[in-house]
């Protein structure tokens, strides 16, 4: 997982999805804050693949247009074999799954 | 105020037409003061209300469609300030969303390398280095 700008900080465009979950939170300050906000990400929503942060200046999210979510298939030889539509409506894991099959997964 | 002097003149049927000579005359004097707006009024009205509507719906999806094209927290900033349920209801939001956050990445392209610190921070990973010669799924997201 690659953890990037927060989509519905609570002072920038806050949901009421996200205050019925108490996941309410602000836009982080500093490189200490995203990094703190994106271990709670992990633990809470038990992530137990590999995860990094972007760094504050979001150059890997700008790099691959990642924001708000979006999913990558990148194949053994380095190129993008499958992208989804940016998220939310185009995040589907089962559109990941039908092309992990086509490189024999 | 000729119409009323002929209806006042008339010796036939005089009271009808003495009242219909008053309803004329205070449908004129109104209408010159402008109380009563006539059709060709009230279709400029309904005209210029129309255009008003047309202008904003087409200045806000203008603005809508430029915000999709800034970075996140410019977008989010002023999506926030839209009125919410208009906004998804008046315009095709997803398909404006796929199309300005489509990316120039396409299929078959190089994937950019990237070097990032673990959530722990306990290394860097190297992309290039964790892609050698095995796919990687990337996923994009965050706790909101």
């Amino acid at each position: 997982m690659v953890y990037i700008t927060e989509a519905h900080p609570s002072d920038v465009w806050q949901m009421q999805s996200n205050v019925r979950d108490s996941v309410v939170f602000a836009s982080p300050k500093s490189e200490d804050e995203r990094a703190s906000l994106a271990r709670m990400c992990v633990r809470n929503l038990h992530i137990d693949f590999p995860a990094v942060i972007d760094e504050f200046g979001n150059s890997t999210e700008r790099a691959f247009t990642g924001w708000p979510d979006r999913i990558y298939l990148i194949d053994a030889e380095g190129r993008v074999a499958y992208k989804s539509r940016p998220g939310p409506f185009g995040f589907k894991p089962e559109e990941l799954e039908a092309a992990l099959r086509k490189v024999g997964f | 105020m000729d119409r009323i002097g002929i209806a006042q003149q008339s010796p036939a049927n005089h009271d009808v037409k003495v009242y219909y000579n008053f309803a004329i005359a205070e449908l004129l004097v109104r209408e010159k003061r402008g109380d009563v707006p006539s059709h060709r009024r009230w279709g400029k009205v309904l005209l210029v209300v129309i255009a008003g509507m047309a202008v904003t719906y087409v200045s806000l999806g203008g603005y809508l469609w430029w915000a999709m094209h800034q970075p996140p927290e410019i977008f989010a900033g002023a999506v926030a300030r839209m009125p919410q349920p208009v906004v998804f209801l008046l315009y095709p939001f997803e398909t404006l969303w796929t199309h300005a956050r489509a990316g120039g990445l396409n299929l078959g392209d190089r994937a950019p390398d990237f070097s990032l610190l673990k959530v722990d921070r306990s290394e860097r990973i190297q992309f290039s280095a964790l892609n050698l010669h095995k796919p990687v799924v990337l996923v994009f997201g965050s706790y909101t």
